[in-house]
């Protein structure tokens, strides 16, 4: 059950780092968002139209050029409904509906908003948890961004650097790390967007929506470079400061594309030091390989590993095999079987979703 | 083994040879990160006359439907772009190998429209190339632009053979 708690507060941002099998070594040219995921902009709606299985067309009509005050504004709406059995057990229920807005104040300044509604974990269905403290209905973003040419400068509350965008990995570590405290952030954040490489650096502080004692400030880098148009090499390192536990980590990453396959590696450490100065830390791996067998669907194979040592001694190991089908340009399915091994405890998840997005 | 017959055959003899090859190209364009490579996706059928080291007499032509960016939409555009007209390249000058290279004058035609540039002949033991660095507005053209993506104006262009 932990497995499902972990998705609760995970957002689905339909940014493919596997893109890069098309030459996307950035997210620029489909994402308003230089980190991805999100609104999308007029060439990746049609992309997104015209790489799906069943294709469409993006037309703006004069219903949506209204709505849309001419280009100031954007919206979309994003929804989720999954099904999920784990160990003979099954559920399936609307996991996520956010809505999307961006309100273009000038060419190079720029609001964005996300707001957020997560069903209701386990934890408060059984009443462990108090509803209020959920955050249910939540702020996934909240940013004014402004950018000149390569450089963008983001204010507000955002998703923390975190290295490969790997939603389902970066919740493993996440939720290792320190459990129920969301990956959201207070932030002020510089992101350089050049033809070769990529950087971005923040100082964050806590969102606000954090259990009392799981407060945590401190700042991120992260570095990609572009070695050719088909391989990546980056790194990432952390520093946080929460009132229970301070953190550092440090992590290296790829991602290389040959011909339809593309496989990504992510190696992370992360030290900590509990306010009793007692210290532990702990290692991930993940490995990925995925086969685009056309552009609308790709199948992966995925190895995470996670060893942690001392008194949270830990050993973990997860495959998953998945496949997602853009099945148009609104609706995704996808399915991952997950084997979990956990110390001496097995897991085995079964996930199926299909994601809507109307923009 | 090929390679070294024709070596060997440019070294004594002048003859007439075809090989099989691809074609490759990568441009950039004005967003950071991104750009877009294609290929021909049957082989290319290159012919040639060898003698004494030296090359000449290549020609080779290539429908642009046969070229593949991997999205369907790309293909479209760039066929368009390229008016649905036969590729050809026709030597004028031979050259000869000087280090494994040379460079070759010929005539390009794209989209109908017809200049004269150099190519650069690069030579390894399995395979040669030929190579050029295309100017798109240099030829005549406009730069493509689709929904705020423009691609830049330098096209690398590269023909493998056997």
């Amino acid at each position: 059950m932990i497995s499902l708690l972990l998705f609760l507060l995970t957002s689905k941002s339909f940014a493919y780092e596997s893109m890069i099998v098309k030459n996307y070594n950035s997210c620029v040219a489909c994402h308003r968002s230089p980190e991805g995921g999100g609104l999308l902009t007029t060439y990746g709606k049609v992309i997104s139209s015209s790489t799906s299985l069943i294709k469409g067309t993006h037309k703006e009509g004069p219903f949506k050029k209204f709505i849309n005050a001419k280009g100031k504004l954007d919206h979309a709406f994003y929804g989720r409904y999954a099904y999920i059995k784990t160990n003979g057990e099954s559920r399936k229920f609307p996991m996520q509906g956010d809505y999307l807005g961006a309100f273009q104040a000038t060419k190079n300044v720029e609001a964005v908003i996300t707001i957020a509604r997560a069903p209701k974990s386990q934890a408060i269905s059984s009443g462990i948890e108090n509803p209020s403290g959920s955050d249910l209905i939540f702020l996934r973003k909240a940013v004014l961004k402004v950018h000149s040419g390569s450089h963008n400068l983001i204010i507000g509350r955002d998703r923390q650097i975190q290295g490969l965008n790997i939603v389902d990995h970066t919740v493993l570590t996440k939720s290792l790390n320190r459990m129920n405290v969301s990956d959201l952030k207070t932030t002020a954040k510089y992101f350089y967007q050049g033809e070769s490489s990529s950087f971005k650096s923040e100082l964050f502080f806590p969102s606000g929506q954090e259990f009392e004692g799981n407060k945590e400030h401190g700042f991120a880098s992260e570095y990609r470079k572009y070695l050719d148009d088909n391989l990546i090499l980056g790194g990432v390192v952390l520093a946080g400061f929460g009132e229970v536990i301070k953190r550092k980590v440090v992590s290296s990453f790829f991602k290389k594309a040959i011909s339809s396959f593309v496989l990504m590696g992510e190696y992370s450490y992360t030290y900590r030091e509990l306010k009793l100065k007692e210290t532990f830390d702990q290692r991930a791996t993940l490995t990925q390989l995925s086969w685009f067998l056309n552009l609308h669907t790709e199948i992966f194979l995925r190895f995470e590993s996670v060893r942690r040592n001392k008194y949270f001694e830990l050993k973990e190991e997860r495959q998953t095999v998945g496949m997602r089908m853009r099945v148009n340009p609104h609706i995704t399915f996808q399915t991952d079987y997950k084997k979990t091994k956990r110390n001496d405890l097995e897991e085995n998840l079964l996930i199926s979703q299909l994601f809507f997005n109307v923009w | 083994m090929r390679f070294l017959l024709i070596y060997l055959t440019c070294i004594f003899t002048i003859s007439a040879v075809q090989v099989k090859g691809s074609l490759e190209f990568l441009v950039k364009t004005n967003v950071p990160g991104m750009s877009v490579s294609g290929y021909s996706n049957i082989p290319l059928i290159l012919k040639y006359e060898v003698s004494d080291q030296a090359i000449k007499n290549i020609k080779f032509s290539l429908n642009p439907k046969l070229l593949k960016t991997g999205m369907d939409l790309r293909d479209d555009h760039l066929q368009e772009f390229l008016k649905n007209k036969m590729i050809t390249f026709t030597g004028l000058k031979g050259c000869k190998f000087q280090n494994g290279k040379c460079e070759l004058s010929g005539k390009l035609s794209l989209a109908g429209i017809e200049r004269e540039i150099i190519l650069s002949i690069v030579r390894n033991d399995k395979h040669f190339y030929l190579l050029y660095n295309l100017s798109l507005t240099g030829f005549g053209f406009d730069l493509p632009n689709f929904a705020g993506v423009t691609v830049k104006d330098s096209v690398e262009i590269k023909f493998k053979f056997e």
